[in-house]
């Protein structure tokens, strides 16, 4: 279905109303200023763009070239042969395929970058292009360890690119945090992510395998490429294609896979996005394979106020109680997150009025206009919070042992191994 | 005990592989044999045991370390792993020496293979054993700087931007070492050479900015008014960060005696105001006067940008002239902390800034706000009591029902309000019960005096907060109120039944309709009726009886009409029809041909050739050029379908907690297993579809990780062999007559004719299944028969429905 796109000047005005933050985009955006009235050219109207990685996940996000359209799909990228010929087949005319992601980048002719790839190469790929003068939409997780994402944040910064993640998004999530900023719940929160509310953790589907016999890597398939800046292991197939989800040299589980899904808007609706809690703590099997992510039951993340967010996987321990809400307070309850039904009942109506940042501006927008606030999906900094939470959790996880996090610093307080585990090592050529 | 401990790792190192063959045997096994501990106790007591072996335990692990694939040493690898961070943990430093020496010594082996000596160097790691940092770079030369910037300059492609991050690199490592002039220099000299990459420029503007303090503002402004988008967002954002009270004062200067073009005042105001340093509030607060008012809205977000509550007597004071809503915009986004600010500010305000300030604090949502609020609720000034009463909704609770009562009895100026307030608060309630009786006890104690003129007005107002209620007792009291005396009261009964929550008054509408001795009654009467009947949930079929009911009540053309516009939001065929019968009256023949156009727009999929019809008989009666065009491009869409198979039934969506779309795929639910118990309905087109002829299921069922049935019957005259082209977004399974001809379980976007598939269809009718996966993102299909030559088959057509 398609999305009914606001226009630009009814975004500022909705903006202006209902911005909570005051930051200088949303006072006096000087593109617009410069833009409508001192006769700048405005951006162009196509925005030109480049898949890199079309299995699966890329093969989705491939806009089709129409004919008799100005093509937008200029190029797409793979290690995989075979999903290069795919991808170039979806593409359709003007499109051109690449082997070797750093040429996608030379071209002048693409503004955006879709970085479409496992999380092992997320991080690079993205700073190179921005380095490059592109504009990112990463999928999520946005990275596969911590630093990666301060790298992220800063080029972003120095290089003045756009970068947001694709993940589901904050669009409709409005309704929640009105009611989370209206204080009608009280506090503390208590949030539940777990499948009796909406959020699949995918844990078993996404496990790695601990019994791999090494196979012979197939013609199609750039093995060494592929993997990139993580160590080499013998090739097997359960280690690419979907599957790289359950290893942590690629990815982190299925925490990683759906974290950033169902926790990104759940931060911005209690509007503790640009944060980071301060212990987590985690049940489940100990200890974890050394190569293959598996099995956890609960996460807890703690703020300092008393906020609590509880993810309960349903895979592993105590069954989810089914009573238990969505989101709780001392005076009321949020009964799911599309913002409708409540105890007492009302209190959405009742908050409809209360000032939050609308959160439905498209990638594509943002980079039209160079306006990277009140963004459906997380901005790059947003995202890099949000991954943060999953990366702990999977600290916590791994090592058994509850998580004190200063989420000023962004460091771990007071245990040296976990602290060492928010940076890790590239394979050679390939560093931040 | 660590000296012993340590002496015998002597030993151990001494003796190499001597330990390879380690003493634990069976114990180690049973050990091992445990791993992973799901169980608490095991967990937290197999590790401890593990570890109580000691260094020597790390040899024996090692030694059973295998090649991928010759064996399984799992429970080594997750002994050795958990034993990592076992020893790790804070306090247990003297375990953690004796496992980093001896997975050392392990590693000083020349006999590991390439995968098993990283498998023990990442164990390192995950101790928090960390190579020691690089040494801080050395501040670069002036011959390091020309090597760097000629390579930045002279590499091509890739290389290129990787050379200049390191020149950048360099600056920021000579402006660390105190030479910002040097530093300055490189950045100055980008901007000049490079000032056609903007994420070069951008860079540029961000290091000169670090180092050149004031000097470097003449160039962020121009930047940030400059030709370039990313690199105006840039400086923007550079100049907001850039320290210093001489870079406010700068920046402050540019705004001072109206300085520049009312542009540059707007966005020198959005610097000061994001870099937060209050030294500018003087320069600011003087443009609150600015002639432009775009300044001047700039001008109070910055002023509640620097000072906070302390802010809010001149964004009050502008509450009450021509750029309140700047200021009230203003007032939502000021922290918590202002609350209690504007709390204040409410006694003193003029009426019209009390009302903006009442409308604020209802807003922002503070529970400290209701007694402020109730305070105003009988204030002289009509306003203020509206704003009062508005924030008493927000805030108030059931406690409060009894005076919004009372309010609106007696304040005929504030009852809008008022009800509007009292629906508020009836909405957050469980049970509307309590609230329906405060107002049956009002209702019943209204005397000439209560009211505002007479019974009547304040009855009426009652009357409709009954409306808001529902129940059988409220119902109960507007029926007696259509034999009041006072006709206010009546109408306002006749009102409140047309605005009823729920379909309960449709009989009794429907009688006044029919039988009002006054026409205003029976107008009002049967507006309720079609209302509430739209909203009754009945099903479409019902909902088309009862709007021919209504049809035939509405004596007035302008009735008539009011049928129609109901009529039109209706995709069913028996609506059509009406439509079409309903164009033969002259006096509403337009508005019949507009509901058949949008009527049949809807069918054009699941009923191609009746809406065919329908359409050109619609252009020909109607004169109206929009409906034409409507229903010429609707037209054009059953052209461009004509291939494609668009009739169809949908069911769904089916969802099962813990499966994603691959596995839903895979997973049969009802359709498959019994689809004469599923409920069926058309599939809705949406308009925005392209191509027309897409499956929009997303449109249809909505949502994410769920499946979703479409099933439809085919007719071919003769046996035919024949290829089923198939597209879908994600995974599609096809079955005719029960019988799966297709699968493909793939993650894609919709193309269609993605899939080709040689399929046997039967003579006669039969029925296709077509299942369709959601992941993410967008969920569609597209379905057709072709031929075995690729073109079409003859005589071919497809009706909604299953086979008989």
């Amino acid at each position: 279905m398609k999305r009914a796109r606001l226009s630009r000047r009814a975004f500022l005005g909705r903006a202006a109303e209902a911005a909570a933050a005051v930051t200088l985009f949303s006072i006096v955006p000087a593109r617009v200023v410069a833009g409508l009235k001192s006769g700048r050219t405005p951006p162009s109207e196509t925005v030109t763009r480049a898949v890199i990685g079309t299995g699966g996940m890329g093969m989705g996000h491939i806009e089709p070239n129409r004919d008799g359209e100005v093509p937008a799909t200029l190029a797409v990228c793979d290690v995989d042969a075979d999903h290069l010929a795919q991808g170039l087949k979806k593409a359709g005319k003007g499109c051109e395929g690449y082997h070797d992601f750093r040429r996608v980048l030379e071209r002048k002719d693409i503004d955006v970058i879709h970085v479409v790839t496992p999380p092992h190469w997320h991080a690079l790929m993205s700073i190179a292009a921005m380095q490059a003068g592109k504009d990112v939409l990463c999928e999520k997780p946005i990275t596969r360890f911590h630093r990666e994402g301060l790298v992220m944040i800063e080029t972003a910064k120095r290089y003045g690119r756009i970068l947001q993640v694709n993940s589901y998004g904050r669009t409709g999530y409005e309704k929640l945090r009105r009611v989370v900023t209206s204080g009608l719940l009280g506090t503390p929160l208590t949030v539940r992510l777990n499948p009796n509310t909406g959020a699949m953790w995918k844990v078993a589907e996404w496990s790695g395998r601990t019994d791999l016999v090494p196979e012979t890597v197939p013609k199609a398939l750039d093995y060494d490429f592929w993997l990139g800046p993580a160590p080499v292991k013998p090739y097997h197939p359960h280690r690419v294609h979907q599957s790289f989800r359950g290893y942590w040299d690629y990815d982190g589980g299925g925490l990683a896979d759906m974290g950033m899904h169902w926790m990104d808007p759940i931060l911005y609706a209690l509007g503790k996005d640009l944060t980071g809690p301060s212990l987590v703590e985690s049940t489940g099997p100990w200890p974890p394979h050394p190569d293959a992510a598996g099995m956890w039951g609960t996460v807890t993340f703690t703020w300092p106020d008393g906020t609590r967010l509880l993810l309960e996987s349903d895979e592993w321990g105590p069954k989810v109680d089914k009573k238990a809400p969505f989101m709780e307070g001392p005076k009321g309850k949020a009964l799911e997150r599309e913002g409708t039904e409540s105890d007492p009942p009302g209190l959405f109506a009742a908050t409809a009025g209360v000032p939050v940042p609308v959160r439905d501006r498209s990638f594509e927008d943002a980079v039209k206009t160079r306006d990277n606030t009140h963004t459906s999906k997380p901005t790059g900094e947003e995202a890099h919070r949000t991954v943060t939470h999953i990366h702990l959790a999977n600290i916590a996880i791994r090592t058994g042992r509850p998580v004190r996090w200063d989420p000023v610093r962004e460091r771990v307080i007071g245990d040296a191994a976990q602290d060492a585990m928010l940076d890790e090592p590239m394979r050679k050529p390939w560093h931040l | 005990m660590a000296f012993v401990r340590h002496a015998w790792l002597g030993l151990v190192l001494v003796a190499g592989t001597a330990w390879a063959a380690a003493p634990f045997g069976t114990d180690l096994d049973a050990l091992l044999g445990q791993l992973p501990s799901s169980a608490t106790v095991s967990r937290d007591s197999v590790m401890p045991r593990i570890a109580a072996m000691g260094p020597e335990v790390v040899f024996a692990l090692a030694a059973r370390l295998v090649e991928p694939g010759k064996g399984d040493d799992n429970g080594a690898r997750w002994a050795l792993h958990g034993l990592a961070f076992f020893v790790s943990r804070p306090g247990a430093e003297a375990e953690r020496a004796w496992y980093l020496e001896a997975v050392k010594a392990e590693l000083a082996k020349t006999t590991w293979s390439d995968f098993n000596r990283q498998f023990l160097e990442e164990q390192l790691r995950m101790t928090g054993e960390v190579a020691a940092a690089p040494a801080l770079a050395p501040v670069p030369t002036e011959k390091d700087i020309k090597v760097l910037e000629r390579a930045a300059a002279s590499a091509t492609g890739f290389d290129r931007w990787e050379r200049t991050d390191e020149l950048l690199a360099a600056a920021r490592v000579l402006a660390a070492g105190k030479r910002a002039a040097a530093a300055g220099a490189i950045y100055r000299r980008l901007l000049k050479a490079r000032a056609d990459e903007p994420q070069v420029r951008c860079a540029a503007l961000e290091g000169l900015a670090a180092v050149d303090g004031t000097k470097a503002c003449p160039d962020l402004l121009a930047a940030l008014t400059g030709d370039a988008a990313d690199v105006a967002d840039c400086a923007g954002r550079v100049a907001a960060a850039a320290p210093g009270a001489a870079v406010t004062a700068w920046w402050a200067a540019r705004i001072a005696n109206a300085r520049g073009s009312a542009e540059v005042r707007t966005a020198v105001l959005g610097v000061l105001a994001a870099r937060g340093d209050a030294a500018a509030l003087p320069a600011v607060r003087r443009t609150l006067k600015d002639s432009d008012p775009g300044v001047r809205t700039a001008a109070l977000r910055s002023d509640a940008a620097l000072a906070g509550a302390k802010a809010v007597p001149d964004l009050a004071a502008a509450l009450g002239g021509p750029d309140a809503e700047a200021a009230r915009s203003c007032l939502l986004d000021l922290p918590d902390a202002a609350t209690a600010a504007l709390e204040g500010t409410v006694p003193a305000a003029p009426p019209k800034v009390r009302a903006g300030l009442l409308g604020v604090l209802g807003a922002r949502g503070s529970a400290s706000s209701l007694p402020v609020a109730l305070a105003y609720v009988a204030d002289a000034d009509a306003g203020v009591r509206r704003a009062a009463l508005g924030v008493v909704g927000v805030l108030g609770g059931p406690d409060h029902l009894a005076l919004l009562v009372g309010r609106l009895a007696q304040d005929a100026d504030a009852r809008e309000a008022a009800a509007d307030a009292f629906g508020l608060i009836v909405k957050r309630m469980k049970d509307p019960a309590p609230a329906a009786s405060a107002v049956l006890a009002a209702f019943r104690a209204v005397r000439p005096a209560d009211g505002a003129g007479s019974t009547g007005g304040a009855k009426a107002a009652l009357l409709g907060l009954l409306a808001r209620t529902g129940g059988e007792a409220a119902l109960a009291a507007e029926r007696e109120a259509l034999g009041d005396t006072d006709a206010t009261a009546r109408e306002a009964a006749v009102r409140a039944l047309g605005d009823w929550p729920d379909a309960s008054p449709l009989a009794d509408l429907a009688m006044l309709a029919k039988t009002a001795p006054e026409p205003v009654f029976r107008v009002l009467a049967l507006r309720g009726y079609v209302r509430l009947a739209g909203e009754a949930g009945e099903g479409d079929a019902v909902l088309v009886g009862r709007l021919r009911d209504a049809w035939a009540i509405a004596g007035r053309p302008e009735d008539r009409v009011l049928v129609l516009g109901a009529l039109g939001k209706v995709t069913h065929p028996a609506a059509l029809e009406m439509a079409l019968k309903a164009m033969d009256d002259p006096a509403v023949k337009e508005e019949a041909a507009a509901a058949a156009g949008r009527i049949a727009g809807e069918l054009i999929l699941s009923r191609r050739e009746v809406a065919r019809a329908a359409l050109d008989r619609v252009l020909a009666v109607t004169t109206s050029d929009d409906v034409k065009k409507a229903a010429r491009a609707s037209i054009d869409s059953i052209v461009e379908c004509s291939d494609y198979v668009t009739a169809w039934e949908i069911a769904g969506p089916y969802v099962r907690e813990g499966l994603d779309d691959k596995k839903l795929l895979e997973t049969p639910f009802e359709p498959e297993r019994d689809p004469a118990r599923v409920t069926w309905r058309l599939l809705p087109r949406n308009e925005d579809s392209d191509p027309p002829y897409l499956l929009d299921l997303k449109y249809a069922l909505e949502g994410e990780h769920r499946t979703g049935y479409l099933r439809t019957r085919v007719f071919v005259p003769k046996k035919t062999k024949a290829i089923l082209e198939a597209g879908s977004d994600d995974g599609i399974k096809v079955w005719i007559d029960g019988k799966v001809v297709h699968d493909n379980n793939a993650w894609r976007g919709t193309k269609c004719a993605d899939d080709k598939v040689p399929v046997k269809l039967p003579k006669g009718w039969c029925t296709v299944l077509v299942k369709v996966a959601q992941g993410e993102g967008d969920w569609s299909a597209c379905i057709r028969f072709r031929n075995v030559d690729g073109g079409p088959i003859e005589g071919l057509r497809a009706e909604a429905g299953a086979a008989e």
